[in-house]
């Protein structure tokens, strides 16, 4: 299956947790939009204490956790956006 | 004690129970309060009185409004018949009160805090002192349906799913924005099919992995720039002109200076609240819901066991007395430039597990001839984190004849009951 470099920004708790703004990673090129979400942990583990409270974009487009596949290109842009709910 | 008397003190205390509900029921009955989502016989002040032209004093001071062709004499009409409520009045909330203000915006409601006390009537001056010890849902909630729009400026989960909630029930959008240190961001929910928070966010985080501004810090420019932003959209909503930022969600990184547009999806067809068919009809107890308090003050742990625990005042008392000890001050190292105790050893939470920390602490604790056995005190900001701290340490150290305590209430409490001067953050 082919592999995909993509870059990996993180917003929020996601920052937080991460301790950074950005980084690459290796995703296979068509994962589900679920399979997404999941890849997304399994390639950074701290972001497991959020598992399920993020969302997910893909070229700043909303990435739904349904079976539609999702077709990754080199350099897309991933983004882990947990909401924050201070004011 | 004889069975007897226990029989009779639980008829007494069934009987009482049922006396107070009794009251209770009564007293919601004198209140009478109307039915959240069908009554419109309310003591709110929602009578905008009916303008369909501008006085003199009004086009000077909208002038510089009034000559931008999307605005104009409609578009200032509009914005007076617009009611808008504002729940939150910190710092988001009071910049886009300023705003909508001066825009001319015919009526704003201001809510502040979850729970109608006495104390907060001065401020929060959409409940009513009839109101008090009501359930705070029921007065939120009642307040959105008698607003044209609600705008979401609060520090906490429970509040943000009870308004989504609430403004879904009501058919009324939600302007919501929040911040975080130097992070913003902006959506409008249940608008124009666009998504309600619940369709992005089905579940609540789980509480400990909830950063609030007072645990983490916020740049006050950045709710700000939020409040504004939030302002905008509700002129542009009241207007009708331009496209508001529905199934859109807007990120504001203050550090980079830049804004994302993250384009969202439509509304969930099988969402809880906003879906076809609903699960959740009325509203439901949000401080369960979310396991957390709807507030952003933090809580207070009580882990050890009083013995494991020193007062401020003894403390103060074993310094005064110059006996030896150890205080160990587990805050980062930018909070004890703010404010420390002296004599401090500085060990930041996050290092207190390191191997090489603990090698170093159990040194400086080696048996003295003339001190048999070390005492130590583990202090922070308020006595939460230092209560882990012990925990933590009398694992990693319990070889060692020495005694660990945290100091109660932490520097908070200093402050409060032992040094007037010294600084609370």
């Amino acid at each position: 299956m082919d592999v995909i470099n993509v870059t990996i920004l993180f917003f929020a708790k996601g920052r937080e947790l991460r301790g950074q703004r950005e980084d690459q990673t290796a995703i296979i090129s068509q994962p589900s939009g679920a399979d997404l979400y999941k890849l997304v942990v399994d390639k950074f583990p701290c972001l497991e204490p959020i598992r399920d409270h993020f969302a997910l974009a893909l070229n700043e487009e909303y990435i739904e956790k349904s079976d539609q596949i999702i077709t990754l290109s080199e350099g897309d842009q991933l983004a882990v956006i947990p909401p924050i709910s201070g004011g | 004690m004889a069975d007897d008397d226990v029989k009779l003190l639980k008829e007494q205390l069934s009987r009482q129970k049922e006396e107070i509900e009794k009251l209770k029921s009564l007293l919601q009955d004198k209140l009478k309060l109307p039915d959240v989502f069908t009554s419109d016989n309310d003591d709110f002040p929602t009578t905008i009185p009916a303008v369909n032209q501008l006085d003199k004093e009004s086009i000077a001071r909208y002038s510089r409004q009034l000559i931008l062709p999307e605005i104009g004499i409609r578009g200032q009409l509009l914005l007076r018949k617009t009611s808008v409520l504002i729940v939150g009045c910190g710092g988001l909330g009071c910049p886009a009160a300023l705003y909508l203000t001066a825009a001319g915006i015919g009526q704003l409601g201001l809510i502040d805090h979850d729970e109608v006390e006495i104390s907060n009537l001065h401020r929060q001056i959409l409940h009513t002192e009839a109101r008090i010890n009501v359930q705070k849902s029921t007065s939120a909630a009642y307040a959105c349906k008698q607003y044209d729009i609600v705008l979401d400026a609060t520090d906490n989960v429970a509040t943000r799913y009870l308004l989504n909630d609430g403004c879904v029930l009501a058919g009324k959008p939600l302007v919501s924005g929040s911040a975080l240190r130097f992070e913003g961001q902006l959506t409008i929910y249940n608008y124009k099919g666009g998504p309600c928070y619940r369709c992005l966010f089905p579940k609540p985080p789980p509480p400990e992995t909830v950063t609030n501004c007072s645990d983490g810090g916020v740049l006050g420019v950045v709710p700000g720039i939020i409040g504004c932003l939030q302002a905008l959209e509700v002129i542009k909503i009241a207007a009708k002109i331009g496209r508001p930022c529905t199934q859109r969600l807007l990120l504001f990184d203050a550090l980079d200076g830049s804004f994302k547009a993250i384009k969202l999806r439509q509304k969930k067809d099988n969402c809880e609240v906003c879906g076809s068919s609903p699960s959740i009809t009325e509203l439901i107890d949000y401080e369960q819901f979310c396991g957390t308090r709807a507030t952003d003050k933090d809580k207070v742990l009580t882990i050890l066991t009083p013995e494991e625990r020193i007062s401020v005042q003894d403390y103060q008392a074993i310094v005064e007395n110059g006996e030896p000890h150890l205080l160990i001050d587990v805050r980062q190292p930018v909070e004890l430039e703010i404010c420390q105790l002296s004599q401090t050893i500085n060990i930041p939470m996050n290092s207190l597990s390191k191997e090489e920390t603990i090698k170093e602490l159990k040194e400086k604790l080696i048996p003295q001839a003339d001190r048999p056995k070390t005492s130590v005190f583990v202090v922070c900001r308020q006595g939460n984190d230092s209560q882990v701290a012990v925990k933590l340490l009398k694992e990693k150290l319990k070889q060692l004849p020495i005694s660990i305590k945290d100091i109660k209430g932490g520097l908070k409490a200093w402050a409060r009951h032992i040094d007037r001067s010294f600084p609370e953050y």
